[in-house]
Parts: structure tokens; C-alpha cells; sequence
């Protein structure tokens, strides 16, 4: 198999996954685009620990740890849309103005 | 199964200890919360900041030991060829850093210690956060190789979202730590893509071994490129470097006081040293293509965090401009890398030290920046304490006040802008300017501009202190000892460094 | 055309497929299950990767674990069932434009890069559970030791963030 056919695939795939990010307004679908952004990341990795046969399996290992972290990032990130949630009723990325610069910034309430 | 030539990894444990203790530190913190249950008085719910301080006092023990030193752990023997490949190293860089990282942690739990009257945030939980977050920022200025430092770098920030969300039933903050989040996360994303196609085009994940194979040309040098360029894209994110930087005023603004300190500070050092790392350590032989990407990035992020500031009547909003514009002046010695390493790129390869000598400017303005911006931001806290709306006005009176606080900001605030009784603040910029005055003399003369903008809004500020306090002749600041402390901790040290600038600046000149 | 070939064809139309389909379909909830469908391919690309281990991770955690997060999440904010218009910004040609400029770059960057390579996967070290666990623990002991902190950090951040606003801060 050709190298490139999957690092094309990665690219598309991360393509998408951004063309998600900066289109989605509702947070968690955002959060679906960057979980492709990192498959692609391990598909690129994979793809290069085979094709160097790495003696330390450092892209199958590195895939590994980026896995976890998306785990880790999604589990935080669950938290806080739902603090978000329980706060403003919605987690509409495009309609969170309250710490927009203006000119009277809101009272902060103690 | 593969022989890898031997067992365990040996491991020096005296060069991991300072990252050891403050992640133990983190542990205890937060058994000895879960332990003695919800706090029944005021002094008790200082306890975890006390151990917060114990944990960084002990983590300075070793560091100090260290000093002077240059010892390399958990190392790849055998198995590969090239250049030593470690994953640890502990050398002057790693140690200004740790002192930066301690030093940033102590103040910022002291700071910390403000919203314990409030009542609203869990002291423990947030403490813990905070260590754990700043042995990410340890483990990082140690990290050679790209595994350790993305999963370091990923220990700073994500600890540091839940920080900003953790006052209760506050929206703004809430709001806060979701953008901050998602913005970290994509950044993150692409700085992955990045280190993938470095991987892919040099087949090593240990800095050493990437320049080695960079240098050597083995792999295919577009891939290089493009993964260099999505990486320095990702850790500008992280850096908050313009266009990269509109999370910032907004996650200042809605996080608590302490936590804006934290990310301007100890955060924003981790994404330079990673920065520093990646295209300094690995990716040096690129240098010509990163350094112009970076000297743009670095005249954005000044003009715009300067121009910004100017018209800002919220006080930690103007500290988050200024943060972003003096990210440029960070960033400004990195384009110049490229200009020093033409003549000695030859013998880069060999040496320590091929063209990075500009760099050891950008570590310097760091390290100063880092203890006078604490400042700033302590002083912020004691006046958040009265004011929680933070206009410039609420300032007003400050210096006849609350002496201490006034001119620990009028310090601050000098250091910040460059002028001279804040010495070390001009040092910093001097330094600064004349890495790249030679080398690279627009990026010199913007810089020189923007220094100039910049002091409109911190004279600006400047004057409200001086002014008679709208309701003048008494001060009802009730400054918490823990931030008073942190505001003379900044204050002494910002004085000692302009009395001796050459206690921080001639050793780390001197690194590179 | 070999039969890794034709697997990694068809594996690789299925994922891309989806993965369309994970950013563009109008109902929340079958975005979530056609990114189980993207991420189950990509683990059988893993498969055929050599990359065994890394592959049933992929499933049991990405899988078995992130997409219930989401659909968690997606449940937890009341997100509607149906279909909805308005899922996506307005500003969908700027973000095509973004998404096929980056695929442009990476896309001809790798290809023009590694053209001609052969991926030879005859005989390569498959990353068996033991070969992934003996080199995480003899070469990668620090990023799996700094990775604890990350999810032990993760996971009390996560629960005092949703510990709810009815404790006040222990008073």
C-alpha cells in the first residue's frame, strides 16, 4: 500500500474535523470535531510506526497517550458544558456575549 | 516481542525530584481535604494554600540543589543511533524555568487565598488543580522529546479550565472556562497534526534525533514544514499570539483574579518553553522558514495587544492586552534565530549552541515579565477584593490608601512599560531589542514603536492611582494577609532585580 | 490489488463517508453515532496498521466511552431528537473554504512528499498488547507517568465542577 493513501485519508479526515469546529454552534458538536482532528492525528501516527517499523513504537504509543487525552478532554469538557448548561440555560458557542468588551461592563454579582 | 536492549529506564532521581514533589504535593493537598472534611473556620480553609506552599518550598529544595548542573534521565540506550536521546534533561534552561514555575505557583496560591472569605470556592479542589497544573509546567521545561511535551503541556491547561469554572454559580466564569476549553483543545488538535507530520518526516520523537535527522536531510523536508508550521500555530494558541489571542480578554476577565495571574504567568511560560523547545531544540534546521512566520506573529501580537489596551477602562481586561502584547516582545528574539544560525548553521549540528543566542533574550524578558506582571495582578486581586467591577477609576487614590499596594503596582506598572525606575522591565526590553536590532531591524523598529504605545495606557493607569480617591480620607480595603503577602514577594523581588539586574539576566544570557 | 488494499479502500470511503456525515446531519444524536461509525473504521484501519493494541483501545475507550460522554452530554443539555435548521452557523462558506484549504495543503504536502513510498507491511512488528505494554514501560515510563497527573487532575476537576451549586464552599 502506498504511504500516502492513509495520510490523505488523515488529511481529509482533519479537514472535516475543522470544517466541524467552525461550523457547529452547539458546544458538544464542536467537541465531535476535534475528536476527528485526533483520529487523523493517530492515523498519521500509526501510519508512520509502521512504515519506520519504530523500535520504540513511538507513533503507536504517542496514539495511545492522544487517546487518553481526548478521553481526559472529554470527560472535563462534558463538566463544563454543563456548568455552562446549569448557568445559561443553553451551550450555544456563537451566543455567550456576557464577557464581550463593552464599553459599561456588566455589574459583576457577589 | 522486541528486545530493547535491557530492562527499566535508569532514572536520576535527584533531577526528577522537583517535578516529583509538587505532584506528591498535589496528592497530599488532596487527601488531606477529602480527609478533614468541609472546612469549619476560616483558618482552617487556609490549610490547603499552606500546603500548596509547603509542596513548592520543598519542590525549590532540590531545584537549588541543582543549580549549576546539567543531568539527562530516562534516556534511550543502545537501541538507536545519532545523538543521545533523553527524554529529561535538566539544564539551565529547565532550572530559570522551574524558578519561574515556583515562583508563579507560590504567588498565585497566595493569591488564591483571597476568595476564601467568599466562601465560593472549594480551597482544596482548587489548590490541587493548581499543583497539578504546575507539574505539568516542570515537567515541560525538562521534556526533550515531543511525547513528554505535549502530555505536559496538556497537564498545564487542562487543570487550568477547571480553575477558571471552579467559583460556584458564577456564569461568567462558567463562560470563561468554555471558551478557554474549546479553544484549547482545537489548539491543541493542530499542534498534534503538527508533531505527527515532524514524526512522519524524521522518524524520531526525541528533539535530538528530529535535528539530527533534519539536519542530515533523511526525510522529506515539505512534511517537515508543514508539520513546523501547524505546530508554532498551535502553541500560539496556547501563547495567546495574535490571530491566535481572542480567547484572552475574555478568559481573564470572567476567571477569578488568582486564575487570570496563573494563565498570564506560569501558563503562558509553559507555551513558551514548548515553543522553545520544538523549534529551538528540534526544529533549528527549519529556522528559516519559522523564523519570518514567527517575527509576523510577534509584530501582530504586539501592535494589536498594545492598540487594544488603549481604550480599555477594565483594569484585568488592559492586563490581558498588555499580557498579549508582551508575548510579542517574548516572541521577538525567535526571529532572529534564523539570522544568527546562517553563519553557524554549519556547525550546529555538533555544538550546543548554533544561532539560538537570541533566545536567551526571550527567556530574560520572560523570567522578568513573569515576576512583575504577578504583581500587577496581585495588586489587582487586593483591589478586586473592594471593587470586583475593576474600572481604572476604582483605582483612583490607591497610593495614599493602601501605600504598599499603590507602589507595588506603580512598580509594576513602570517595570511593564520600560521606563527606568523599573530598571529590570527596561533591561528586558534592551535585551530584547538588541537580539534582533542587527539581525532583523523592522521587527526592531515595530518593537521600538510599540514600546512607545504601550506607555500611553500604563501612564494612563498611572494617573488614576495619583488621584484623589472619590471618597477620600479613609481606606476600607480589607487586604487578606495571604494577598498582601503575595503583593510584597513581587514587589521585594521586582526592587531586588532592578538593584541587581544582573543576579537573573547574566546567567541566562549566558545559556544559550 | 492486495487484500490490505481493498480493506483500507473500503474502510477509508466508510470513514470519510461518516465523518461527513458526523458535520453536517441536522439531528444531534446521529452525529454521535456516525462518529462511532467513523471511529470504528479508523480502528480497523489500525488493524491493518499493525497497530493491534492501539486499535481496541481506539474501540473500548473512543468507542465505548467518549461517544457515551457525548451522547451523555447531548442528553444532559436537553438537546432536541429531531432534526434542527439551525445547528450550524452562518458561516458555512468561510468554513469550507478554511477546511478545503487545509486539506489542500496537507493533502499535496504529504503526497508530494512521500510519493512512491511503499508502506511494506509484510513481516512488521504487529503492536501486540505485550510489545505496546514492554515499550511503554521500558522507553515511555515519563509521558505515562506525567499522563497520570492529566487524568487524575481530569477526573476531580470533572466531579467538582458538577458537584452542583447547592453546597456553598463548605460552610
Amino acid at each position: 500500500m502506498p504511504l500516502w493513501w492513509p495520510l490523505l485519508l488523515s488529511s481529509l479526515l482533519f479537514a472535516i474535523g475543522v470544517y466541524g469546529v467552525l461550523v457547529r454552534r452547539n458546544a458538544v458538536l464542536v467537541l465531535m470535531g476535534v475528536e476527528l482532528m485526533l483520529n487523523a492525528v493517530n492515523l498519521n501516527l500509526v501510519a508512520f510506526d509502521a512504515y519506520f517499523r519504530d523500535v520504540l513504537h513511538g507513533g503507536q504509543t504517542f496514539a495511545l497517550f492522544v487517546i487518553v487525552i481526548a478521553a481526559a478532554e472529554i470527560g472535563l469538557g462534558l463538566a463544563i458544558v454543563l456548568l455552562v448548561f446549569r448557568t445559561h440555560g443553553q451551550i450555544d458557542v456563537d451566543t455567550m456575549r456576557e464577557l464581550a468588551d463593552r464599553e459599561e461592563p456588566a455589574v459583576a454579582e457577589r | 516481542m522486541v528486545d530493547l536492549g535491557g530492562g527499566v529506564q535508569a532514572i536520576d532521581w535527584l533531577a526528577v525530584a522537583p517535578v516529583l514533589v509538587v505532584a506528591c504535593a498535589a496528592v497530599v493537598v488532596l487527601l488531606a481535604d477529602a480527609f478533614a472534611g468541609p472546612p469549619r473556620s476560616r483558618r482552617q480553609a487556609l490549610v490547603p494554600a499552606a500546603l500548596t506552599l509547603a509542596g513548592v518550598a520543598a519542590a525549590a529544595v532540590p531545584a537549588v540543589r541543582l543549580w549549576g548542573e546539567r543531568r539527562s534521565t530516562f534516556c534511550v540506550g543502545g537501541v538507536l543511533e545519532g545523538p543521545a536521546a533523553c527524554s529529561f534533561v535538566v539544564d539551565p534552561v529547565t532550572l530559570v524555568f522551574w524558578g519561574v514555575v515556583l515562583f508563579g505557583t507560590a504567588v498565585v496560591a497566595l493569591l488564591g487565598t483571597a476568595a476564601v472569605a467568599e466562601g465560593r470556592t472549594p480551597q482544596g479542589e482548587w489548590n490541587f488543580l493548581l499543583l497539578c497544573s504546575a507539574t505539568g509546567a516542570m515537567a515541560i521545561a525538562a521534556s526533550r522529546d515531543l511525547v513528554t511535551l505535549v502530555v505536559a503541556l496538556e497537564v498545564v491547561s487542562l487543570p487550568a479550565f477547571a480553575m477558571v469554572g471552579l467559583r460556584r454559580d458564577d456564569p461568567r466564569a462558567a463562560e470563561a472556562s468554555m471558551k478557554f476549553f474549546l479553544v484549547s483543545v482545537v489548539s491543541t488538535a493542530v499542534m498534534l497534526m503538527g508533531v505527527s507530520l515532524v514524526y512522519g518526516a524524521t522518524g524520531s520523537m526525541f528533539l535530538t534525533q528530529v535535528d539530527q535527522a533534519l539536519v542530515t536531510g533523511a526525510g522529506p523536508r515539505e512534511v517537515a514544514v508543514a508539520g513546523a508550521l501547524l505546530t508554532v500555530v498551535g502553541l500560539a494558541f496556547k501563547v495567546a499570539a495574535v490571530p491566535f489571542h481572542m480567547w484572552v480578554p475574555d478568559t481573564y476577565v470572567g476567571a477569578p483574579v488568582a486564575v487570570a495571574a496563573y494563565l498570564s504567568v506560569v501558563s503562558k511560560a509553559a507555551g513558551f518553553v514548548g515553543l522553545m523547545l520544538v523549534l529551538g531544540l528540534g526544529l533549528r534546521d527549519l529556522a528559516p522558514v519559522w523564523a519570518p512566520l514567527v517575527a509576523v506573529l510577534a509584530a501582530l501580537t504586539m501592535t494589536v495587544g498594545n492598540v487594544l489596551a488603549l481604550g480599555q477602562q477594565h483594569a484585568v481586561r488592559l492586563l490581558a492586552w498588555s499580557s498579549v502584547a508582551q508575548a510579542g516582545y517574548m516572541l521577538v528574539p525567535f526571529a532572529a534565530v534564523g539570522a544568527a544560525g546562517a553563519a553557524g548553521s554549519a556547525g550546529a549540528a555538533g555544538s550546543g549552541a548554533g544561532g539560538l543566542e537570541p533566545l536567551g533574550a526571550s527567556v530574560g524578558y520572560l523570567a522578568i515579565y513573569a515576576f512583575v506582571n504577578l504583581g500587577a495582578f496581585a495588586v489587582a486581586a487586593v483591589v478586586g477584593t473592594r471593587h470586583p467591577r475593576q474600572r481604572l477609576t476604582d483605582y483612583r487614590g490607591l497610593v495614599r490608601e493602601e501605600p504598599l499596594a499603590g507602589w507595588a503596582l506603580v512598580f509594576a506598572l513602570v517595570a511593564l512599560a520600560g521606563l527606568p525606575p523599573g530598571v529590570v522591565g527596561l533591561l528586558a526590553k534592551v535585551v530584547v531589542f538588541s537580539s534582533v536590532s542587527s539581525a532583523v531591524t523592522w521587527l526592531a523598529v515595530v518593537m521600538a514603536v510599540n514600546v512607545a504605545i504601550g506607555l500611553v495606557y500604563y501612564a494612563r493607569w498611572l494617573v488614576e492611582l495619583f488621584r484623589p480617591a472619590e471618597v477620600p480620607g479613609r481606606s476600607t480595603y480589607d487586604v487578606p494577609n495571604g494577598v498582601g503577602v503575595a503583593v510584597g514577594m513581587t514587589f521585594a523581588a521586582g526592587v531586588v532585580l532592578s538593584v541587581f539586574p544582573g543576579l537573573l539576566l547574566d546567567p541566562v544570557l549566558a545559556i544559550f | 490489488m492486495t487484500v490490505v488494499e481493498v480493506l483500507f479502500l473500503l474502510l477509508g470511503l466508510v470513514a470519510a463517508g461518516s465523518a461527513l456525515l458526523v458535520v453536517t446531519t441536522r439531528t444531534m444524536v446521529h452525529a454521535a453515532l456516525w462518529l462511532v461509525v467513523t471511529l470504528g473504521a479508523v480502528a480497523g484501519i489500525f488493524l491493518l496498521l499493525a497497530a493491534e493494541f492501539v486499535a481496541w483501545v481506539q474501540i473500548l475507550i473512543y468507542v465505548g466511552a467518549v461517544v457515551v460522554l457525548l451522547l451523555f452530554a447531548l442528553m444532559l443539555t436537553k438537546a432536541p431528537t429531531g432534526p434542527q435548521p439551525d445547528l450550524d452557523a452562518r458561516r458555512a462558506l468561510p468554513a469550507v473554504a478554511v477546511a478545503g484549504l487545509v486539506l489542500a495543503v496537507l493533502g499535496t504536502t504529504v503526497v508530494a512528499g512521500f510519493h512512491g513510498v511503499e508502506l511494506d507491511l509484510d513481516g512488521a512488528v504487529v503492536g501486540s498488547a505485550q510489545t505496546t505494554g514492554a515499550t511503554i514501560f521500558q522507553q515511555w515510563v515519563l509521558p505515562f507517568e506525567v499522563l497520570s497527573v492529566l487524568l487524575l487532575a481530569a477526573l476531580v476537576g470533572a466531579i467538582v465542577l458538577s458537584r452542583g451549586t447547592g453546597r456553598r464552599g463548605g460552610e
